[in-house]
């Protein structure tokens, strides 16, 4: 009986990890927020984070540099030309920049998250590389459902076996941003 | 002398282009009447822009200025319609903010028609309509369809490269007489530099806190539907489209390009305290794909090219195909102010603006001008 | 002092049309011609 019960509470734990897109264990603050793309969507993050209350500061150029002190990085990626000239910089530094920083985040031993608020003008040809580099660099999704009409990053969701929270509105993303993380 | 038959001709030709230009002549000087603005009792003064740049006083670029002073000291706001008056939304939700407003706290600074100069004309070549009409409270109400430039009447002729002052970025020589590619505008530089020169006067002087610039672009351009901000109020415009968001009202949010001068979000920012916003919306009038070019595409916005191309899906659109009315596009830039200015307030309740008056979106888009303009 | 140059050009390219269309024997090329004038001229007197 007791070994059945045990199972049981295995299941229901396992069930509930698999079933729910929540992150298995919560992010922990403060929180570095960099674009992949220069797009001004990693504005919005901040505010978002702002409204939730969790700890965070937006870097849109953010180096290896800027992260020392922080916990966790969230990755906004959407391409921008205006924001790239507007960073002074090209869709191959911005590249080069992103790989580096995902790259010292791991070394550092930082979680990473992603957030995808964009929706289509976010998407294709132009963005895709910064999504999908964003995507499978981290270990939880949030994504804005416009953005994932054809089922981009619900496809990598399942073949890296990343959480992926899907919602309707860009405000709506505030709630699973706040279930991330710890208090 | 006698005439010979040919001389006659000539002469007949002539007559009759004389009475042709005479026609002309007449319509185009029926662009120079003002458009009545009926202000609300929330009006505490009217002023000229001259007031701010004197040089202006009796030329085509002085225009009106309208003041909504509250009664407690807060912030100052400066709602910019018509600089592009070919661009009709930004300057009827000016027309709209201006018939309806009153301020409790702070003040609010409305100049309907930014341009002035480009209201006397239409943009060459569009064979657009020089008037539009929309029903108001009190019976139709008619307003000018201008240019997106100053007249060449104002300044002429154009350069093959205009260069801006004071950063030397070249753009064609077209652009010389663009309101939106002079500022921060000298007092002693082209006519259309000196009209910039007075709105920078106005915001420095006036301390303005929260500057607004409402335009429009055409369905193709990817700019339709933004809010363009300085990056010093970035934050400002990312707490407004989260809320405009949850109104149900899709923007993007960019951010001015540093690199590229000449605009009221990124000059305006950098040469005074004020936050500087740009938006825009989806203006099929001035579109390429756009068919005929009449007052019903201006006002209601429907356009079945646009519908064809939304369909085909083989570039990037923003229409709605069941039209795009200018009613619409007005309580679009109007809400997106009042988000803004809700926002601001929430980061800065040491100096809010409080105020009563604004239609709400839902109200503007369902009852129209009818509603709203006196 | 570019305004007179560009304003000389206008007068001058108007002289012109006018002493072609008194030249001119045709009378689909007068009318065309006369027709060519207008801008010309609503641009001297400053009207458009």
């Amino acid at each position: 009986m007791r070994h059945l019960l045990t199972a049981f509470a295995f299941l229901l734990v396992l069930g509930t990890v698999i079933v729910s897109a929540q992150p298995a264990t919560l992010f922990e603050q403060p929180v570095l927020i960099t674009s992949a793309g220069q797009s001004a969507d990693v504005t919005m993050a901040g505010m978002i984070c702002k409204r939730v209350k969790v700890e965070a500061k937006a870097a849109p150029t953010a180096t290896e540099a800027d992260l020392k002190g922080f916990k966790t990085l969230m990755i906004v990626p959407g391409f921008s030309s205006k924001g790239l000239g507007a960073a002074g910089t090209s869709r191959e530094q911005e590249m080069d920049r992103i790989r580096k920083v995902i790259d010292a985040a791991k070394k550092n031993k930082m979680r990473i998250m992603m957030v995808h608020i964009g929706g289509k003008a976010r998407r294709g040809a132009q963005s895709d590389d910064f999504n999908e580099l964003a995507m499978v660099s981290s270990e939880y999704a949030i994504v804005v459902k416009a953005g994932d009409e054809d089922g981009f990053f619900a496809a990598i969701a399942k073949k890296h076996n990343i959480p992926l929270e899907a919602v309707d509105r860009i405000p709506d993303a505030q709630k699973p941003v706040e279930a991330a993380f710890a208090k | 002398m006698k005439l010979e038959k040919h001389h006659k001709s000539a002469l007949a030709a002539l007559a009759a282009a004389a009475l042709l230009g005479t026609f002309a002549t007449i319509e185009f000087l029926k662009m120079h009447q003002p458009d009545e603005i009926r202000p609300s009792e929330g009006l505490t003064r009217t002023g000229m822009l001259s007031d701010y740049f004197d040089w202006l006083k009796g030329t085509n670029g002085d225009t009106p200025v309208y003041y909504y002073e509250g009664e407690e000291p807060g912030a100052t706001v400066l709602i910019l319609g018509g600089t592009h008056p070919n661009e009709p939304s930004g300057a009827m939700a000016a027309f709209v903010i201006a018939e309806n407003l009153s301020v409790r706290q702070g003040r609010v600074i409305v100049i309907p028609q930014a341009c002035m100069s480009g209201y006397y004309h239409t943009h060459p070549l569009e064979g657009q309509p020089q008037f539009f009409t929309v029903e108001g409270r009190n019976g139709p109400r008619r307003f000018r369809l201008g240019s997106r430039a100053g007249s060449s009447l104002d300044q002429w002729p154009d350069p093959m490269v205009y260069l801006h002052h004071p950063s030397g970025q070249r753009l064609s020589g077209s652009e010389t007489r663009n309101l939106n590619r002079a500022y921060p505008g000298r007092p002693d530089g082209t006519f259309t530099e000196r009209v910039a020169h007075a709105i920078v006067e106005l915001i420095k002087r006036e301390q303005v806190t929260v500057a607004f610039d409402l335009h429009e672009a055409a369905p193709e351009i990817p700019i339709i539907n933004a809010i363009v901000v300085h990056e010093k109020n970035q934050d400002i415009g990312a707490g407004a489209l989260l809320n405009l968001e949850m109104e149900g009202l899709q923007y993007a949010l960019e951010i001015s390009p540093r690199n590229f001068r000449g605009l009221s979000h990124r000059e305006w920012g950098d040469a005074t305290d004020a936050y500087a916003f740009l938006m825009e919306t989806c203006n099929p009038i001035q579109g390429r794909l756009r068919g005929v070019t009449d007052e019903e595409l201006v006002v209601e916005g429907v356009d079945k090219n646009y519908k064809t191309a939304l369909e085909l899906g083989r570039m990037r659109i923003t229409y709605d195909p069941e039209g795009e009315p200018l009613d619409r596009r007005a309580a679009r830039h109007i809400e997106a102010i009042h988000q803004v200015l809700n926002t601001y307030n929430e980061l800065h309740p040491e100096l809010p603006v409080v105020y009563e008056g604004f239609p709400t979106y839902v109200d503007l888009t369902e009852k129209g001008f009818k509603e709203f303009l006196n | 002092m570019l305004f007179w140059v560009y304003m000389l050009i206008v007068v001058w390219i108007a002289v012109l049309l006018v002493m072609e269309l008194f030249g001119e024997r045709n009378w689909r090329r007068q009318v065309a011609l006369s027709l060519l004038l207008i801008p010309f001229v609503l641009r001297i007197l400053q009207l458009k």
